[in-house]
């Protein structure tokens, strides 16, 4: 007796649906379209979050390579462009990250005086952290995305440099 | 029967005043009810649970960055620390000015904007300095807190640093901060050309020292029943790298980096407390209110000192013995 039971006879001779399911599904589909573009923002927020996190890190990293590299450098200029295996280092640590156009600011006293070198696309003032005061020193800073990293080195190439 | 179900629809459906397909009609328009809405709840229900993800996962990348800045901060200390050493000859006296070049480089450095001071009770919860001596096997390299010994300088150096939580301002210091721990080392390599300093790995977790002078400190500790005594101080990990070291449960806890970064090289910076401290193999500390060693090759002598940072007086006593200062 389908009728007793709640049941709609199928035409096709399916097994029938309840006949209290039948309208949910319709109502559930159009909540879900509803809803999706508030799930769709969640979910690309925190895929963008967590690149934007990934990123930073690997600005961190980038900035230590490339301090790491001059301060093993022979021969640091005093003006114009940051030395190429300066900027190689940089760009090798950032190969795996969405970091593009970033600009290098490399700032050093091997000669004495300070310098302050940079290469790269776009704009960015150093940090005012202090820069050490014993020995040579050598600092890269890396600009992009709207941030900053940076990481300071004692100059590896120069002994009694006190 | 189909008479007696039909019986009841008619029944049910006289009584409501509708026709028998209204009586089936209603619990279809209250399930249809109850299941409008339902997605719009659970999204309104999962919203505030994605969100504490995404709060978590930024404060667990937060303490990850903080702790790859601490690591470069540790890595630019101990390569300036141990140039420095080896630039004044890697002699004991030396190095204090040694440390102070790696504190100076430490502190050019920032996590999250913050210089890292590693002197800075309030910003560092530990930090230990060892000089020493690696020497190459395997893959990595055994370190000697003993300059005299063979092999290259070494200093090996770890540090906790506090760390501001995202939700500091609203938990306050007492949960809204959490620590982040590093461990670098760094060698001289005169046989480069030209020489330089670089980052080395040290076999084993702390390093792999003298156990029998560990294990002496240990058991004199023991011994004299001075574990905890006359303060809050207790034995930590009882064996790093060929050290014993000290922290103390209360604060301010800077009693452990003080010993720890006062040592001379190649001494051992073991116990402290408010009168007395007990050595390993070649050993000083200081320590609030004084501090005393042995050095147990030359015959050992354990005197007080009222000030950190110097080595212990030598001759007196026998080997292996320790009294209160």
């Amino acid at each position: 007796m389908p009728g007793s039971l709640g049941c709609r006879a199928s035409r096709s001779g399916r097994r029938p649906l309840p006949q209290a399911l039948a309208p949910r599904a319709g109502t559930a589909t159009v909540e879900l379209l509803f809803n999706l573009p508030i799930w769709l923002i969640l979910i690309l927020a925190l895929a963008h979050v967590g690149r934007v996190l990934s990123d930073a890190q690997q600005m961190a990293l980038a900035s230590r390579e490339g301090a790491r590299e001059a301060s093993r450098s022979r021969h640091l200029p005093v003006a114009g462009e940051v030395p190429g295996n300066v900027i190689e280092a940089v760009e090798r640590q950032l190969h795996h990250s969405a970091v593009g156009g970033s600009l290098v600011i490399l700032e050093h006293n091997r000669e004495g005086a300070r310098a302050t070198l940079a290469s790269g696309t776009g704009w960015g003032v150093p940090p005012n952290t202090p820069l050490p005061k014993l020995g040579r020193y050598v600092r890269v800073t890396i600009f992009a995305q709207g941030k900053a990293q940076s990481t300071t080195f004692r100059d590896a190439m120069v002994r009694g440099d006190r | 029967m189909a008479r007696a179900a039909g019986g009841r629809q008619r029944v049910r459906g006289t009584s409501a005043g509708a026709p028998a397909e209204g009586a089936i009609a209603g619990p279809r328009r209250r399930g249809a009810a109850r299941g409008r809405g339902s997605v719009t709840v659970w999204t309104l229900l999962c919203v505030p649970l994605v969100l504490t993800v995404l709060a978590v996962m930024v404060e667990v990348n937060r303490l990850w960055q903080a702790r790859v800045q601490l690591e470069n901060a540790l890595e630019a200390a101990a390569l300036a620390a141990v140039q420095e050493w080896s630039d004044r000859g890697g002699g004991v006296e030396e190095v204090a000015a040694a440390q102070a070049m790696g504190l100076a480089y430490a502190r050019a450095n920032t996590i999250h904007g913050v210089p890292v001071e590693l002197e800075n009770a309030e910003m560092t919860s530990g930090a230990a300095w060892h000089f020493g001596r690696v020497t190459a096997r395997g893959t990595g390299y055994d370190f000697r807190p003993a300059p005299d010994s063979p092999g290259d300088l070494a200093v090996l150096l770890e540090a906790r640093v506090r760390v501001a939580r995202l939700l500091k301002p609203l938990l306050g210091s007492s949960i809204g901060e959490t620590t982040v721990a590093a461990r670098v080392a760094a060698s001289y390599d005169d046989s480069a050309a030209p020489p330089r300093p670089r980052l080395i790995r040290i076999n084993g977790r702390h390093g792999n020292g003298d156990e029998a002078a560990g294990s002496r400190g240990r058991d004199l500790l023991r011994q004299r029943g001075l574990r905890g005594r006359g303060s809050r101080a207790f034995l930590t990990g009882g064996h790093r790298g060929r050290s014993l070291s000290l922290r103390r449960w209360a604060p301010p806890a800077t009693s452990w980096d003080r010993v720890s970064s006062s040592a001379p090289a190649g001494y051992h910076s073991l116990c402290i407390g408010p009168r007395f401290a007990v050595l390993g193999n070649r050993t000083t500390a200081g320590a609030e209110g004084g501090a005393a060693g042995y050095e147990p090759g030359a015959g050992a002598r354990v005197t007080a000192r009222p000030s950190c940072g110097r080595p212990a007086v030598r001759g007196g006593e026998a080997a292996g013995e320790c009294v209160e200062g």
